[in-house]
Parts: C-alpha cells; structure tokens; sequence
C-alpha cells in the first residue's frame, strides 16, 4: 500500500504495527478521497448562480444575532434561515425582491432589495413583547415555526434568559440544571451538575464549549456547573440524531457558544449571589471590528467565614473560573476569534494536633482549561469554519500527616490533555451538502500515586502508563427535501482512534427524516449510530470529579451505540402551545464498568478492572410548552426504562441502570405579575435511582479456624430504588425602572420550598429503642437564596 | 475598634449563610429494603489426626442486630440442631454435635485426592445445604523464619518460607495470625484477622522460596506468638481467599459490591478440607 503518512503519524508510526496503520488508514483512504470529490464539486458548482444576497439578523436593542431565524424571498417561494450566528446566504438571480425575515417574539421585517451584484442586509428585529428577557420562555432559541420544520430529533436550545429567570441552587443560573427539566435528561445526586440522557451514562455527553470538549461540567464537587450564565450566548442539546458533524459520544450533544457579537460600547454586568460572584466587561476596541469580552467568577464562603477567628469554623474551599474571548470581524467574509476558559477548584485543609507534634494537611486542587481559536470564512454561498482547541482537566489531591518521623503521605494526580482540530464547511442556507474533518490528540496519565511513610507500605507509588490516543472523524451530510412534504438530512461519520498498540474504525450513519402532515404537525423519524472511544468509569455509588478517564486500549474497546426515534409534533398557535412527542430506542454496546469487588482508593492498576457490556434503552417523552405570554413555560414527562448486561457483573444478569429512572416530570412555570415583577416556580418529581444495598451478613470461621470473619450480603446489583422525590423551588424577580442608567435585577427564591428529603443515600440508624431500621438521607433541604444582577 | 466592626458583620453574614443552608430535610423512613433470606453458613476444619469438625451458622439481615451485641446475636445464630453428615466414596460419616452450632467426629480417613461432600439438613428449619471437597495432598515447609521489622513505631511481622512444590498445578496459602486467648472474647475473636498470602505455583521450580510482610494490620507487637501455617488448597478456594484479603481495604464509597464466592449449594461460606502445616513462633528477632 503506497500511502501519503502526514509527519505527525510517520513519528507517531515507530510505535505501531504495520499492520495496525494499515488497517486504520484503510477505511480513511476511501472517505477522504470521497471527500475531496465533493468539495471540488460543490466549490465549482458553486459558481455562476446568480448573485448573492447575504447578511446577518439581530435583535435591534442589543445586536445580539438571532440564530435560525426564517429568510424568506418574496411570497415565500424561496427562502432559507440564519445559521448559529445569525447570519445568512441566498443565491438569487438579478432582480427586484422583497426580502422578509421573521423570529418568534420579534416583529418581522421586510427590505426592498435590488440585486444587481453581490449584496449585504442586515436585519435589525425589534421585540414584539417589552419584557422579552424577562419574560418570553425561549427554553428553544429556536422558533416554533422551525422546530417544526429541522430535522433533528430530540433538539433544543435554551438562552441565558430561561437560566436566570428559573429558581436554581444558591441563586447561580446554571445551564445544565436547566436541560436536566427537559424530557429525556435525568440527573445524578441532587444538585449535581452531572447529567444521564436517555439511559446512557454521565461520560456519553459531548459538553462543547466554543468547539473545545469539556471534561468537568462542575465546580463544588459537582454542584455548579462551571459555564458563567454571563458568558454564555447560545446553549444547544441535541439528545436524538446527532447531525454528523457531532461525533464522539452516545447519549447527546451540549453544544455551548460564548458570546460572539461585536459590542458597540462598553458593557459591565455582574452578580452579587449568596455562594459566588461574578463579573464581565465587553470592551469595544475597533467599532464593529474587534472587541474583548472578560468574566470572572468566584466563591467566597472561605473569605466570609475567616473573619471568625474560631478556627472549627472554617471552610477553607473556593473555586473560580475566568472566561475570556478576542473576536475580530474583518468584513463579511472572514470573522476570527479566540475564546478561553479556566476553572480552579482548590480545598487546603490545614490542623495542627494538640500537642502540635502532628501536622495534617489536605489538599485537592481541580483545574479545568480550554482554549479555542476560530476562523469562519464564506464561500459563495458557503462557509468554512476552521477550529483549533486545546483542553485540559487535572487533579492533584495530597494528603500528609507531619510529624517528627518520615511524613505519612498520598497524593494522587490524574491528567488528560487534548489537541483538536476541525474543519467544516456548510451551506450558509442550510442546505445541500456539508462535510468536514476532525482531530483530536489525547494526552492521558490516568493515575499517578505517590506515597511515603506508613501509607506506602500499603500502597507503593506508582506512575500509571500514559496513554496517547489519536481520534479522527470525516464526516458528509446532505439536506433534502423531496416535494412540500419531506425534508431529511443523511450523512456518514467515519471515526477512528489510534494508539501505540491498536486501532479502531467505526462507520457511523445518520439519519434524521421530517414529513410534514400541515403546517402546524409534522412526524419526525432519526436513526444514529455513534462512537466514543474515551470513557469515564465511575464508582457504582457515586460520581465523582475525580472519577477515571480512560481511552481506548488493546483490552478497552470503543463504545457505541444505535438508536432510532420517532416524534410527533403539533403546534396550537391561538394558545401558543407546542406538543413534543418522541419515542427512543438505544442499544449500547461495550460500556465500561468497575469489576465487582474492585477497591477504587488503593489501586494503582485500574485498566486490570475494567470491564465491559452492553446496555440498552428505551422510552417515551412529552414536552408541552407555551410561549410568549404572560404565563409562559413547561411541562415535561419522561417514562423510560435503561438496564445493562455485563458478563463480569452480577452473574451476567441483566440488571437496572443506576440511573433508571421510570417516571421523570418537571413543570416550569413563568409569571409576569407587573412589568417589572416576575414570579417562576419549578417542581420536580422523580423515580428514585437504583444502588446495591447490604442485605445481610454472615459470619464463618477464619482461615486460621482461630477467629470470625464478618461478611456483607449485597443485593443483586441495583436492585434497590431509592424513594421517589419531588421537590418545588419558587422564585421572584424585580427589576428596577427602565430608565435607569444602571438596569438591575433583585432574585429572591427557596430552593425546596417545602423541606422535602431528595434521597442520595440509604442509611441504617438506630432509634431509640434500640432497634435497626432503614433511613434515607437528603441533602438540601429548604434553602434560602438571593442575588443581585446588574448591568450598566 | 474598626476591626471588631467587620468582625462583626463577617459574623452575621457568615451566621446567615449558615442559618440558610443549616435546614437539613427530614430523613425518610423505609421498610421495603428486602433483606437476605435465611440461610446455613458453612465454616470447616480437618485436624491432622484428630477429624474434621464443621461449624454452621445462620445468616442474618442488615436489621436483625437490634439492641443485640454480637456476642448474643453470634450465639442466637448457631444451628441448635442439623444432621450433618460428610461422606467418600469409601465412608460415610454423620458428625455429632460437640456444641450449638459445632458438629465433629474423629473417625474421617483423611487420604489425599479425595473427594468429599457435605450434606447438612436443618432440623429446626427446612434449610439444606451440600458442597463437594478435594482433600488435596499435604504440603510442608522446609523453613520457615518469622522476623519482625520497624516502620515508624508499627511492628510488622516478616516471614520467609521455603517448602517443595508438589506435583502439578497447585495453589498455596500461609495464613498467618497471632494466637489468641482461649477465653477471648467475641469482639477479639472478630478482629483476629488471618493474613492469607497467596501463592500459584509456576510448575517449572521444584521449590519455592519467598517473603513478605504483614502491613494492613498494626496491632502486632515485639515477643507476640504467631501461627504460621501452610495448604495446598483448591483454586476455587485461592479465589475466595484472595477476594477476602481485599475485602481489608474495602470501604463501602469507593469499593464495589461484591459476594464472596462459595462452593456451599443453597448456603454461604466455604466447604474446603486440606491439612495444614502449622508453625508456632515468637517474634522477637528483628530482620536486620
């Protein structure tokens, strides 16, 4: 095979067999060539159509770009919609045309246009509703007309608006608490920021932040989510058929952009909150050219608190996180940007023993990074989009005990290090073809452990291999419609994943079909399959930040999964209401799991305890939704079922996922009671998640037939339900008179107003009798919570 | 006098933090827990020359301790009454009852390679259980060194073996434990806690020669007297052993679930019959 081996994989290639290079690049060579075809086709099919009407639609107050909004020529019959940033492109012949563009909740807005050559518009849309932040629920971004019309399953997009008009823990807007109340999407522990999508496991979310895969989604062990709602434009979750430009999860897509739009002046927002604070400024440097865009957040319970000199009361634990972006607008055609993101979790415990001949220190330092940079070039009628991105996600936990001999000490670091490339180009329209390329490099060092003293006796240090994983993806999409009625978007994904001792390659199709039955239902159909060659094994208790990542390795194969949907939609304009309704059905192959009996805390071998099966998942959501009213919001329901099977585990019995939750409700609700006062409510209720209690014990002689041995009877695996949970958070906000130079907000609410238990553990306690029984423990109970936003 | 001011405040608002998120919920209570159903636990031992006895117990649910101390509670759970009974292909024995719980009998013909099971048959309850056992060929150490070693201020226990390797395919243990008191009590029975270490043997040596130390457990002093002994045992019993010696590290969070295996039909424990070699020693050489 006479290949053309880039430099990057002729060094990498001294590690690997021949025969593993010839495997991976085998399948590649068929794709790539494929898609050098296509876009030498489309780039000179591109030319002389026409001419070209191209722009931007943005909200006329703030300029912020409206994506997907609807473009239409005409009495409509032609058109296209804005893509994610707002912007758009139409190839017309030469001529007159009246030129429409409409966005839920703005009014539309029609130019006369004369097109002799090329030609740029900008929509400027004003808001129907006054109080539009306020009060219009945009838990999809996306207008109604156009959920109608995509054809993606399981899609929705949310604003920084519905985060902070919701109740949420501590009063801090959170985006992923705010998709866990959509159909389909469960949590982990209360309060967790850890998300679990139609039966699939926490590790099969791609969180994207500006292009650049996150590994962390929480600060406080899980709590907060670590995206500043200020620095946030645009949230999207696809749950349902990836479009083939996502790829290297199973369970869903949590697509987030920081804010692009060029600001005109310079802007400070900020928000005093009873956990943490934050502040941005948007600076403008070059008009409509270029500007800086900064946030920081912190904690500060640990500073509140020093100020009480008893030392027992101290928590000597913060987090804060930075986000900053450049973005340059050169002209029409070429726009860059560079965005990056650093969040520090840092616990250091300090105690002195009585006698103060022992010291112990604690110390856990979390530390999340990205970096990308942009460039989005058009086309004719076409825009490639170029992204670089660097992630990175440590730990580094130490423990020591001083004392006059050798130090007692453990300290456990773990390391994953990302490099990414991607290359996309796209229909500025929608449309037609799309295709692009992907890279990402994994740098891993899963474990590395260093002990002295006492503890190394019990556990010797050790340095965990590294692992280097190279992942590739190539990927074609096409958009059709055949006639009024039906639209459908097929595309291929071919990924793959490279390491010094194997290789792997997975076809991944996609389909997603829409057939319209009126203009106000349409029935949806999406089938993907995906891959994911990283992995994340948690403890089968709990989750955790520290938890491993682990990639692909001779004995740890790629997961992946299969999965059809099937939605019905129907929309009811004179009450404002939409119907959701969607079927799934996913299949799950070699997802990864601890053996039984493996002792996740003095092991410094865990691929050796790696296990892996399959896993299957179906269910039934509902979202019902009002928009743009003075009573606006939601209603979701889930009924779903998840389980596995694994050889290794619970005698190869299929058992119940941890997080199979049969019945899954959220209702959202928004109030407008005056202009500037708005009341929300969120209630929730639950199935309890599933664990593996003791059951029993018994006792039996020793070894040495010289003593007792006292041994645990677990449960089958995850045979146990916690109890059911409900819970309601209520919220008000008052904002001050409109005129005022400095527009604040005041956010008043109760997280769990009515004090009820969300159970995260099954204790056995004592009562006063002296008899054993069974006790579930929350943690939040009614929990008080205030902030104060302001933006000038 | 500006100093105690901010105090001041810092004191409030650090107090109100904590008055919000001191509202823990109400625990709630649950009764449909299921717990474990009644079975016999089987526990064996076979004394060189002297028999075998078997010790059988009951399990019990996570909830059955009540105000109980384990003492009570242990005794509560010996079968008062069962027939058990232990035969070969040449014998057939039914073990009588030395105490609640205990059943033995000194007339067991011992021959390596052979095959034995166990039926027990409750007579209090219908519980039954059976396992088969391989009464595998003795082994004997040829040396065997206990010496003990500083760390700090722990005392750890260091032993250096070597015996001959039978033939074929065999699986070893060295327990190793401190000697206990006749009249110890319950909770020091519960906490003599037997180091197995674990040895397959790689059939290309005819001896085999090691050491290793004792580090999990600090309760070992200078002039303690220990048992030192050696089996060869079947490898379903090496399994059960070596997942025993990492239930030690075990803490429920970050550890999974996990049954030991057994090979006691319809029961718990281990039915397994092998002839130790034991070795009483005091430890007090230190291991320079």
């Amino acid at each position: 095979m006479n290949l053309a081996v880039p430099q990057h994989v002729a060094d990498f290639q001294c590690y690997i067999e021949e025969s593993i290079l010839k495997r991976f690049m085998k399948g590649w060579k068929v794709l790539i060539a494929l898609l050098l075809l296509c876009c030498a086709t489309q780039l000179v099919g591109a030319q002389s159509r026409g001419v070209k009407l191209y722009g931007v639609v943005v909200d006329a107050a703030t300029k912020e770009p409206l994506p997907f909004a609807h473009i239409v020529v005409g009495n409509g019959g032609q058109g296209g919609a804005s893509n994610d940033n707002g912007k758009f492109e139409l190839r017309l012949q030469p001529g007159q045309y009246k030129i429409t563009a409409g966005y839920l909740g703005y009014a539309s807005k029609t130019l006369e246009v004369t097109l002799v050559k090329n030609k740029e518009v900008v929509f400027e849309l004003e808001a129907v509703i006054k109080k539009l932040d306020e009060l219009v629920i945009l838990e999809t971004q996306m207008p109604i007309e156009k959920q109608l019309q995509h054809t993606n399953m399981g899609m929705h997009t949310i604003d920084k608006k519905t985060m902070v008009l919701i109740p949420s823990l501590g009063g801090e807007p959170d985006v992923v608490k705010t998709f866990q109340l959509l159909p389909g999407t469960t949590k982990g522990v209360e309060g967790s920021t850890d998300f679990f999508v139609r039966g699939g496991d926490a590790d099969q979310n791609l969180v994207l932040l500006d292009g650049a895969t996150i590994y962390n989604t929480g600060h406080l062990l899980g709590f907060m989510s670590v995206f500043n709602s200020d620095a946030i434009d645009q949230v999207k979750m696809i749950k349902g058929n990836f479009p083939a430009h996502y790829g290297g999860r199973l369970s869903s897509v949590l697509d987030i952009k920081t804010k692009r739009a060029i600001v005109p002046t310079t802007e400070v927002v900020g928000n005093i909150g009873l956990i943490s604070s934050r502040l941005g400024v948007n600076v403008p440097i070059v008009k409509n050219k270029l500007d800086v865009k900064l946030g920081a957040r912190r904690t500060y319970i640990d500073r509140l608190l020093r100020v009480i000199d008893d030392p027992d009361m101290q928590l000597p634990y913060y987090f804060y996180d930075f986000n900053a972006s450049l973005n340059y607008h050169q002209n029409e055609k070429n726009e860059f940007f560079i965005s990056t993101y650093l969040g520090t979790d840092i616990l250091n415990f300090d105690k002195v023993s009585g006698n103060r001949k022992e010291r112990f220190n604690s110390n856990f330092d979390l530390t999340s990074s990205s970096i990308s940079a942009g460039w989005n070039r058009n086309i004719n009628q076409k825009q490639l989009s170029v992204l670089f991105y660097k992630t990175d996600y440590k730990y580094d936990i130490s423990n020591v005990v001083s004392s006059d001999e050798e130090p007692d000490k453990i300290r456990l670091k773990s390391d994953i290090e990302d490099l990414g490339l991607k290359l996309r180009i796209v229909n500025l329209n929608g449309k037609g073809w799309s295709y692009g390329l992907e890279s990402v490099w994994h740098n891993i060092s899963p474990s590395l452990v260093e002990t002295s003293g006492f503890i190394e006796s019990l556990l010797p240090s050790s340095r965990s291999n590294g692992l280097e994983t190279w992942e590739w993806a190539a990927y074609i999409n096409y958009n059709f419609r055949m006639g009024n009625k039906l639209e459908g978007d097929v595309g291929y994904r071919h990924s793959a994943s490279l390491s010094r001792t194997t290789a792997y390659n997975m076809p991944e199709p996609r389909l997603g079909i829409r057939f319209t039955l009126s203009e106000l239902q349409s029935l949806k159909f999406g089938y993907a399959r995906n891959a994911q060659y990283m992995h994340r094994v948690s403890s089968s208790s709990v989750s955790l930040p520290v938890d491993l990542w682990y990639s692909v390795t001779d004995k740890i194969k790629p997961q992946s999964a299969d999965q059809v949907s099937f939605g019905y939609f129907h929309y009811f304009p004179k009450k404002g209401v939409i119907l959701e309704s969607e079927v799934y059905y996913k299949k799950m192959r070699n997802l990864t799991e601890y053996e039984e009996g493996t002792n996740l805390l003095f092991n410094t071998d865990f691929e050796s305890s790696l296990i892996q099966g399959d896993g299957q998942a179906y269910g039934w959501e509902v979202l019902l939704k009002k928009e743009a009213s003075k009573l606006s919001g939601w209603v979701s329901y889930t009924l779903s079922k998840s389980d596995r099977q694994f050889k290794d585990l619970n005698d190869g019995v299929a058992f119940p996922a941890k997080y199979d939750r049969r019945h899954n409700v959220s209702v959202v609700g928004y109030y407008e009671l005056s202009k500037r006062v708005t009341v929300s409510a969120i209630w929730e209720y639950i199935s309890g998640s599933k664990f593996t209690p003791v059951i029993g014990q018994y006792a039996a002689l020793n070894p040495l037939n010289l003593g007792i041995d006292l041994y645990n009877i677990y449960s089958s695996r995850n045979a146990v339900a916690l109890s059911n949970a409900h819970r309601l958070d209520l919220a008000i906000s008052i904002k001050n008179k409109p005129h005022k130079k400095i527009q604040s907000t005041w956010q008043f609410g109760v997280y769990n107003a009515y004090n009820r238990t969300t159970p995260v553990s099954l204790l056995i306690v004592q009562d006063q009798q002296g008899r054993f029984k069974y006790q579930e423990q929350g943690l939040f109970g009614a929990m008080p919570f205030f902030s104060y936003s302001f933006e000038l | 006098m500006r100093k105690l001011k901010i105090k001041g405040k810092g004191m409030f608002l650090g107090g109100m933090f904590l008055a919000m998120v001191s509202c823990f919920p109400e625990p709630i209570e649950v009764q449909d827990v299921p717990q474990v159903p009644q079975a016999i636990v089987v526990s064996s031992v076979l004394i060189p020359d002297e028999g075998i006895s078997v010790v059988l117990s009951y399990t019990f649910s996570a909830l059955e301790r009540g105000d109980k101390n384990d003492s009570v509670l242990l005794k509560e759970l010996l079968l008062e009454s069962a027939l058990v009974e232990v035969a070969s292909a040449d014998q057939s024995l039914v073990l009588d009852k030395l105490d609640a719980g205990v059943y033995a009998s000194n007339g067991l013909k011992a021959k390596p390679n052979t095959d034995f099971t166990l039926d027990v048959a409750d007579e209090n309850t219908p519980l039954v259980a059976t396992a088969t056992s391989k009464l595998l060929p003795r082994a004997f150490f040829d040396a065997m060194e206990l010496r003990y070693e500083h760390n700090n201020e722990e005392v750890i226990p260091y032993i250096a073996y070597q015996f001959k390797d039978l033939p074929g395919k065999n699986y070893y243990v060295i327990n190793v434990q401190k000697l206990i008191q006749r009249n110890a009590s319950l909770e020091e029975l519960i906490n003599a806690k037997t180091f197995s270490y674990l040895i397959e043997d790689d059939e290309s040596q005819d001896t085999i020669e090691g050491s290793f130390s004792i580090t999990y457990n600090k309760d070992y002093e200078i002039g303690d007297t220990l048992m030192v002994s050696l089996g060869n045992i079947s490898p379903a019993y090496y399994d059960y052993l070596d997942k025993r010696n990492q239930s030690f590290f075990l803490i429920d969070v970050v550890s999974e679930p996990y049954n030991l295996p057994t090979n006691i039909n319809g029961g718990y424990g281990f039915f397994e019959l092998f002839v130790p070699d034991s070795w009483i020693e005091t430890m007090n050489v230190e291991r320079k």
